[in-house]
Formats: C-alpha cells, structure tokens, sequence
C-alpha cells in the first residue's frame, strides 16, 4: 500500500498525459492502436517513468483513444482506428438518417460504461485463470484457431468463411516468409491492410474503365444533417456546462446491453477484438425489434466493447500469466512486456521481467481505474460538448477526396514506416486480397484479424507440436 | 440550408455524369486524383522530411523513428487540409428531413435487415424522443406503413 501511494503522483501524471495525447490521436482518422499506442509507451519505458506510471499511461491512452476514436469513424466514415472498423456500417446508417452526433454520443458513452465494468471483470476472471496459467498457454496456438473458425463461421459467409481463412492465412504465412527472408517482422502493416481494404479494393476498382462506368453518378450524394439532438435539454439541462452524463445518453435497456457485452468480451481475451465488437454487436442486436432503437443499441455495445476487449485483453494476460497471450498483448500492449532494456519476456529461457512482475494485482486493478478516471474525465467531454459542430463541419467544409487523400497517405506513411517498401507491398497486397474478401466474400474484418493471429499464433505452435 | 456541391461548376458537372461512387460517398475523378497524389506526397514528405529534421536536431536514435511517424501523420494531416481547399465537398446537404430523398430510403434499409424495421412503440421512451427532436417520427410512421402495405400486398398475393 506504501509503494502505491508513493506511485500515485507519477501515475496521475502519466495518466493525465495519456489521456491528453491520445484524445487528440484518436480524432485523426486511421491511427492503428499498434501504430500510436505501442511506440509512445516504449517512449515512457524508455526515459525511465516508474511500472505504475506506465501502466497508467498505457490505459488512459487506450480507453481515452476508444472513445476519440469515434469522431471521425462516426463523423467522416473512415475508420478512426483498427478497433473502429466493425462500426463503421452502423455509422453509415446513422448519418444516413442525419444523426452522425447522436451515434457520436452514444458510442463514447457506451464506452464510459464498458470501461467501469470491464476492469472489475477482467482482474476477478484473471484470477480465477491464473491457477490454469500453463494449461491455457499449452493450448493457446489451438484455442485461438478453433476461435477463428467459430468467427468465420458467425459471419454472413458461413461456410465461405471458413474456407476463405485457409487462403488468406496461406497470404499472410507467404508474406511474412518473404519479408523474413530479408529479416524484416511485419505487424501493423498487416493490422492496416486488414483495416483499410475496403478502400484499397475501391481506389483499384475506379481504375478499371467498366468499373467507373458503373460507378458514375450524375448527381453528387444527398446528406440529411438533423438538427442537434440533446432530448435531455428541454428537462432544462445546459448542455456544455455540465459534466455530461453517459446515463442520460442512454436508456436502461441500452446501458444494460453494454454492461452484460462488456463483462462477456472481458472473459474472451484470446479472440481478435475486432472479432468479438462484430459478435457483440449482433448478440445484442438480434434482441431488438424496432430499427433505429436496433442501430443505437448496437453502436454502444460495440464501441463499449472495443474498450473492453482492449482493457481485458491487457489485464489477463498480465495478472494470470505474466506474458503475451492476447492479441492485444501481443500487440499494442508488447512493449508492457517487452521493452529492452527495461522489461524483457522470453519465457524459453526462463526470463520473465516485465511490468507484471514490478506490480501486484491489487496495483493492477487501482491504476487502470485511474487510467479510466483520467481518459473519462478528458476524452468523454471534449467529444460530447462538440459532436454536432464538428459533424456540421465535416459534412459542409470537407470532400471525400480529402479525406481519401489523408487516408492514402496514412497508408503510406505507416507501411513504409515500418517495413519500407517491403511494408508497402504488404499493405496494398493484404488490402486488396482482404478487401476483395470483406466485399465478395461477405466476411467481416473480424474474420480476417483472427485469421492474422491464426498465422502467427497458432501455425508456429502447431508446427513445434508435431515437431 | 441547401448546397450546391462547386458553385458555378456544379451543373455542368451533373450532366456529364462526372461524379464516382467510391468507397461510400461521391467524389470528382481529377480531384480524387490530384487527393491521392497529394496523400503520397505528403506522407512521404512528413515522414522522411520529418526523419531527416529530427536527426539534424540530434534527437536520440530510439526517438527518432517515433517522431517521424508523428512528422508524417501531420503530412497526412496536411494532406487532407491541401485536398479539402482544392475540392469542395460533392454532397447536397440538407437540414429538412423532408429535403432528403435519401431519408426514405434509409430508413427502409434499416427494415432490410432480417429482424425488419418495426414500429416506434417498440422503442424506449428517449429513442423516440431522440427521433421526435431530430423531426423524424413521420418519416418513420411512413415507412412502417410502407411495411405493413407490402406485407398486406403479399398476403393478397399469396391468398390469390
């Protein structure tokens, strides 16, 4: 208890940092988790900030980049980020009705909820799992392909699905054979490709002279933007003033659907996230009757479950495990574990020095509450107070085209960031095998990002076992 | 408020059939063109610029490669600044529900989906108060009617 109150001032600093900054990266459209959150907190390790700080640092920017993150995913169209992606659809619907801020507010207020819960959930299920450590670690290579399996088979593909993850994880093994026989690792070039598929498939489509006959409009496309919608005003709330409420946001059957998702994806730390947002989504969405009641229900379940996953998927496999067993500890969360000097993992040779073995679970709990309390506390009203003014500006001052434009240039930014061109080459080649796979296939990114951890999680170790 | 997507240009425009359909939303050919040009540019600018100007200030080695990652997200950021002054929005914005031909046809997509549209009374108290705010509770009554007369057409259909 010495040693936490001790951490205490750095941690409140280095959460406030956190959520500062990352309220800020998660309105630009396209900034991976892996891309954002892995590099700045291997910054915080490396100058030397205490484990507790950077244990703060680390969720304050999650959970305050989960709620920022919507902005331009509801507001432009584009994904705000890789966890953004399985809203995007519901967004569309929503601004197809005018109501971009309306989703806007519910989905970072669904977030608010699901990150209260889920770090409770997450340590009480990390818990009970640590007695079953090295059993679940013998079986993770299986868990996770039975898992994408199960994925691909929820999708509207069905079967195709299925059948379509062999192919694609074939895709993944052959580039990453190719990048490593120039001894480059590639990951987020793969997140991004996954991601921006879509949209890779559309630019390539529009080269193609039949194809942009049949994409031609004569008319530009016709936007409804509502007025601003706050049915809590007229009960004479002044809106801007107040800390805004996520309870008055939501209805009881709404702020229910997130708490009940949100303890649920907390326990499915070995599936993608991206997965388990669709799955939640169409859990909570095949309870409701009426459409739009449908729509808004299922953007706040699913962006409360892109906190939730992200926030169990750190906390489990740091509490019961001490190493990397989750797609998000093996990812955005890596430097947690390894950091070198600082913090090194490799548990083939017996070392295990990372932020698990410098906090106790108990610490683990009180600073990723923080977190939460600094990301709500910055995040949650800077995107309340200007949902409307900024959907009123996106759809009046900002073109398509320039939004492509940011969005290819992220592209290349990224890739070539982390591989060079070899990056390049994998980011177009994943897009466009993806991409092509989301639109004829009918999978959903969530398919294909299991289908990535199944490549590099589950050949490797099935391979060793049948030596 | 009613906008014209480029001024003068706009009907010109129109009849040649000059808009595409891409990735969700309607842009012009050159201007989606110049766009991604100046995507690459810039990014590529942002990034190594960015490299090279860090690496001048003597910034650590491990610093470097995380600056430049942030020097080119504000390339992309430029970017899109740059593409948004050489392109006005190809979008006819309306703040009347009623303006919107699109309206109808989004709510009926909503009903596409396999649990159907609906009626308002399923909803909560807020959504249709949300709804009623946002003045699309009409629209939404219409497009149940439009629902129950194709249900009650199919019937006859089946009947017949």
């Amino acid at each position: 208890m010495e040693l936490l109150l001790q951490d205490l001032p750095i941690a409140v600093l280095m959460g406030v940092i956190g959520a500062i900054v990352f309220t800020l990266i998660g309105v630009v459209s396209g900034t991976d988790e892996t891309a954002t959150i892995a590099p700045l907190t291997l910054v915080v390790i490396l100058i030397g900030v205490p484990p507790a700080g950077v244990f703060t640092f680390f969720m304050a920017a999650a959970i305050s980049k989960h709620m920022t993150h919507a902005v331009p995913t509801m507001l432009l169209g584009i994904p705000g980020d890789t966890l953004a992606v399985p809203i995007l659809e519901d967004a569309a619907k929503m601004r197809a009705l005018g109501l971009p801020h309306l989703a806007l507010r519910k989905a970072i207020s669904g977030a608010v909820i699901s990150a209260f819960i889920a770090i409770p959930a997450a340590v009480l299920f990390a818990w009970i799992l640590s007695p079953f450590g090295d059993l679940i670690t013998s079986f993770a290579p299986w868990i996770f392909l039975v898992a994408a399996a199960g994925i691909a088979y929820s999708s509207a593909a069905k079967w195709a699905g299925v059948i379509a993850l062999v192919p694609f994880v074939a895709v993944i093994l052959g580039l990453q054979a190719w990048t490593g026989s120039f001894e480059v690792s590639l990951s987020i070039s793969y997140f991004l490709g996954i991601a921006i598929g879509p949209m890779i498939v559309a630019l390539f489509m529009v080269l193609v002279p039949q194809n942009r006959k049949e994409m031609r409009r004569s008319q530009p496309s016709h936007v409804y933007l509502a007025p601003d919608v706050r049915p809590s005003r007229t009960e004479g709330e002044k809106a801007g003033r107040t800390f805004p409420n996520p309870f008055k946001v939501l209805d009881r059957r709404q702020v229910t659907a997130t708490a009940a998702t949100s303890v649920v994806s907390s326990a499915t730390f070995v599936f993608s996230p991206v997965a388990v947002t669709v799955l939640m989504g169409e859990i909570v969405g095949a309870r409701i009757k009426q459409g739009y009641q449908r729509l808004t229900s299922v953007i706040t379940a699913k962006n409360g479950t892109t906190e939730s996953t992200y926030i169990a998927e750190t906390l489990i496999p740091l509490i019961a495990f001490g190493l990397p067993l989750s797609p998000v500890a093996a990812g955005p969360a890596a430097p947690l574990f390894n950091a070198p000097p600082v913090f090194e993992t490799n548990p083939d040779g017996g070392t295990i020095n990372n932020i698990s073995t410098h906090l106790t679970t108990f610490d683990f709990f009180i600073f990723a509450l923080l977190g939460a309390v600094c990301a709500v506390a910055i995040a949650y009203p800077f995107a309340m107070r200007y949902a409307h003014v900024a959907a009123k500006f996106v759809v009046t001052k900002v073109s398509h085209e320039a939004i492509i434009a940011a969005f290819v240039g992220l592209v290349v930014v990224v890739s070539l960031w982390e591989g060079g061109l070899m990056g390049l080459m994998v980011v177009t080649a994943v897009g466009l095998v993806g991409g092509m796979l989301i639109r004829l296939v009918k999978v959903h990114a969530g398919v294909l990002f299991m289908g990535y951890y199944v490549a590099v999680l589950s050949v490797p170790g099935i391979l060793a076992a049948f030596g | 408020m009613t906008r014209g997507p480029a001024g003068d240009a706009a009907p010109a425009a129109e009849q040649q059939g000059e808009f595409l359909h891409v990735w969700g939303d309607t842009v012009r050919g050159n201007k989606l063109l110049i766009g991604v040009l100046v995507g690459i540019v810039c990014g590529i600018v942002g990034l190594y610029g960015g490299r090279a100007v860090v690496t001048a200030l003597g910034v650590e080695e491990q610093l470097v490669d995380v600056w430049s990652l942030i020097t080119g997200i504000l390339g992309c950021l430029a970017a899109g600044v740059i593409t948004a002054r050489v392109s006005s929005p190809a979008r006819i914005i309306s703040e009347d529900a009623e303006d919107s031909g699109a309206l109808a046809a989004a709510i009926d997509e909503l009903g596409e989906d396999t649990r159907g549209l609906g009626v308002l009374e399923d909803a909560t108290d807020l959504s249709r108060a949300e709804l009623e705010a946002a003045g699309l509770t009409e629209a939404f009554r219409e497009a149940e009617a439009r629902v129950a007369a194709r249900a009650e057409s199919r019937r006859d259909g089946g009947d017949a």
